[in-house]
């Protein structure tokens, strides 16, 4: 019975996007779009049957909400006689954008929604995820994430953009925002053991699906960068977690779990990049992945390389990750002593909460034969982990 | 602003703490995580409990009857098995910290305001 309904919940969620620009549109907006779909969504877990699920889910469910939608809207007596389709028909480049996620996408990342909201507003506009849900991914209170959907909601709605559709030139200059949002989404799935729990890995592949058909639209090197970047973490998820969900570093993994035909799509992606002449955040980033990945074919990592490219990472992004990242380069490149210095010379809150920094200087206090230091700064970090599979790695690296 | 996570533990955790050769890697979860919240700079105090056992009563005055029980308040599987006390800016941060408790991974933790008197 359970098996049946998460069927139904499935092909219910992976239909619900494109019902939704749909009836977006259609001139719906936001908030009644989503209360129809809440009605569609309901009716088709009462009338669906697993074996019989109907041809075009999305179209039936986009059939059933906006009957709802229409009803509702005659009750409020917003709506005289027929509605006039063709009227509310919205136009242009929203159109012209081949996925309707995509749409979505351009919808929430609109100035008016704040940027650490614009994943939680893609995940539930996009994707139907529940607020509750939602909160337990960004690690808040599920009371305070439904309240801020909300709002972003409203102010949305306020402001209309879901009727008002960007010219091409916004549509440019929003694309850096939809691409930092694509890379939010796919990080959902990548960072913690939520994701292989909880099915997430969906939403990682629809970034990875929905950044080529960016790259493959705009003529834009960083959204080459980005769908190289992102091809090439999918391409090693098999290898990232053992069989029990523990982490395992990129330079322990079984290569042979590799996806070749990402990494090969993925050089050919950086490469498109790098003839635009343009360099920024994501190709660099694709680039840093590349020079591991060929490392750890040739079994010998280029660390000047890799330093080189961490240094004008830096330079655009002078970010606490960005310098242990490269710290971490150092370490491999001139040794634990020149990498310590580096890790001093950050406050001491940041040495001893960050965890990325933490862990790096436990690697280095290793490398100095310091043991007993190592342990405690392993512990140190194991404390600091928030995510199951890390801390199982980290208590590996204590004995 | 100030928050007690409040850490409820299974019985599997409470016989961790005293189990020949499991207690060493229970303790040291905790001593970690608590070194962590000191020095990053939010830990604000707190206590470990004992396990419920016979040292163990529940009071309560009722119809001006005083009644006193053997055992915890509530007859739950998890139990209260210490709390911490930290100083952060938002609940999200609480709950960020809290996460990483190692209680948050067995049993479950519990956040809740401090009233500041």
């Amino acid at each position: 019975m359970d098996k049946q309904r998460d069927v139904i919940e499935q092909s219910v969620l992976s239909a619900y996007p494109r019902a939704m620009s749909q009836l977006l549109a259609r001139g719906a907006r936001l908030v009644d779009a989503e209360d129809a779909l809440a009605f569609a969504r309901e009716q088709a877990l009462l009338q669906w049957d697993s074996s019989a699920i109907p041809e075009l889910p999305a179209a039936w469910l986009y059939r059933v909400a906006m009957n709802n939608w229409i009803d509702s809207l005659r009750k409020a007596s917003r709506l005289n006689g027929d509605l006039d389709m063709e009227l509310i028909e919205t136009d242009s480049l929203f159109q012209e954008l081949p996925e309707e996620r995509l749409r979505l996408m351009f919808l929430c990342v609109q100035p008016v929604v704040p940027r650490d909201m614009r994943v939680p507003l893609i995940l539930q506009v996009g994707f139907g995820l529940s607020a509750d849900r939602i909160a337990s991914l960004f690690l808040d209170s599920p009371l305070a994430m439904r309240k801020r959907l909300t709002r972003v909601k409203s102010a949305l709605q306020q402001n209309q953009v879901s009727l008002e559709l960007p010219s091409e030139s916004v549509l440019s200059q929003q694309l850096s925002e939809v691409l930092d949002a694509l890379y939010g989404l796919y990080a959902i799935g990548w960072e913690d053991d939520i994701g292989a729990e909880s099915g997430l890995w969906e939403h990682s592949a629809e970034a990875l699906h929905l950044s080529r058909v960016v790259a493959a639209g705009f003529e834009s090197a960083e959204a080459m960068g980005l769908c190289a970047l992102i091809g090439f973490m999918e391409s090693r998820r098999a290898a990232r977690r053992s069989a029990d969900g523990v982490y395992i570093p990129l330079d322990e993994q079984d290569i042979g779990l590799w996806k070749l035909d990402l990494i090969e799509e993925s050089e050919i992606w950086l490469r498109r990049a790098s003839e635009l002449n343009t360099v920024g955040r994501y190709q660099l980033e694709a680039a840093i992945q590349s020079a591991h990945v060929i490392g750890r074919f040739r079994n010998e990592v280029d660390w000047t390389i890799l330093d080189h490219l961490y240094e004008q990472l830096y330079r655009l992004n002078s970010s606490l990750g960005v310098y242990v990242a490269a710290v971490a380069v150092k370490r491999k490149l001139l040794g634990a002593e020149v990498a310590m210095e580096m890790l001093d010379r950050l406050s001491d809150q940041q040495r001893s909460t960050f965890l990325a920094a933490v862990a790096v200087r436990a690697h280095c206090q290793r490398d100095l034969g310091d043991l007993d230091g190592a342990r405690k700064t392993f512990a140190r970090a194991l404390a600091l982990s928030s995510d199951r599979g890390l801390r199982e790695y980290f208590k590996t690296l204590m004995n | 602003m100030k928050y007690a996570v409040l850490v409820y533990e299974t019985p599997s955790d409470f016989s961790e703490r005293v189990d020949a050769l499991k207690s060493e890697t229970y303790w040291a979860g905790y001593s970690a995580y608590g070194a962590a919240l000191a020095e990053g700079g939010v830990g604000a105090g707190g206590t470990a409990l004992m396990p419920p056992g016979d040292q163990t009563v529940t009071i309560r005055h009722t119809d001006g009857k005083r009644v006193i029980q053997d055992g915890p308040y509530s007859d739950t599987k998890e139990q209260l098995g210490g709390l911490f006390l930290i100083d952060v800016g938002s609940l999200h941060e609480a709950i960020e910290w809290a996460a990483k408790c190692p209680g948050a991974f067995t049993g479950a933790v519990e956040i809740r305001p401090v009233l500041e008197m």
